[in-house]
């Protein structure tokens, strides 16, 4: 591939994540790269895979939010348990 | 099928997450789901605010001229007609004018200088036309207009 990662990751990051990409792909996440001014597809994918873990986090923190609202503190845990069957 | 390789680097901590979250979904390996997040991050994004493309055809439509209302001819992609002219009435060829128009009412909406550039104007509008349900885009034009200067 030959670019650089050095500008977009933070110091630390010296795991390696191999990632396959058909030509569509490749296109899209370069093409995403350059939008959002960062040095490399690598880096787009990491940006992108944490906040799709930050948004699912908060999604699921507002779920909860709603279930205490609807059923008072701790609610949210109560129907959990009786979703899975637990007393 | 040609496939591309890439390496991302993370971070120890990153690189837990990620493994828990592809597990999580039932992904095969975290690259997969590296892959997946970046496919799903960008098609959110293009359903939240990519400019529609349209389809135009010859046509004729009426239009408010500052002389008064006319049928004129141009392009049409409903809601939306362009014609070759300005708010004074049809203009000769290469005059440079080409006026967007919301059929509907006949009201111009803006006069630019090519007429690719009256198309991509009405594939960002189309967005708040489909967001108004229908109903005349009626947002803030002023982040819009710019980029197509007359």
């Amino acid at each position: 591939m030959g670019w650089d990662s050095k500008p977009s990751y933070p110091p630390g990051a010296g795991q390696k994540v191999p990632v396959r990409a058909t030509d569509a792909q490749k296109a899209a996440w370069e093409a995403a790269a350059r939008k959002h001014r960062m040095a490399s597809a690598g880096a787009f994918l990491a940006w992108a895979g944490d906040l799709y873990i930050a948004l699912h986090r908060a999604w699921e923190d507002a779920v909860q939010e709603h279930e205490d609202a609807l059923e008072g503190p701790g609610g949210a845990d109560r129907r959990r348990r009786e979703r899975e069957g637990q007393p | 099928m040609k496939v591309a390789s890439y390496t991302v680097h993370a971070d120890a901590q990153q690189s837990v997450r990620w493994n828990r979250a592809a597990e999580g979904e039932g992904f095969t390996s975290t690259g997969a789901w590296l892959a997946a997040a970046a496919d799903s991050y960008l098609k959110a994004r293009a359903r939240a605010g990519m400019p529609i493309p349209l389809s135009w055809r010859k046509g004729r439509f009426r239009v408010e001229l500052q002389g008064g209302g006319a049928e004129l001819p141009g392009f049409v992609s409903m809601p939306f007609g362009a014609f070759r002219g300005t708010a004074a009435g049809r203009g000769v060829q290469a005059c440079h004018r080409y006026t967007l128009v919301y059929i509907p009412a006949g009201r111009i909406l803006a006069t630019v200088r090519t007429y690719q550039q009256c198309k991509a104007l009405a594939a960002e509008l189309a967005r708040l036309w489909v967001r108004g349900d229908g109903s005349e885009p009626s947002g803030n034009p002023v982040p819009v207009l710019p980029i197509h200067p007359a």
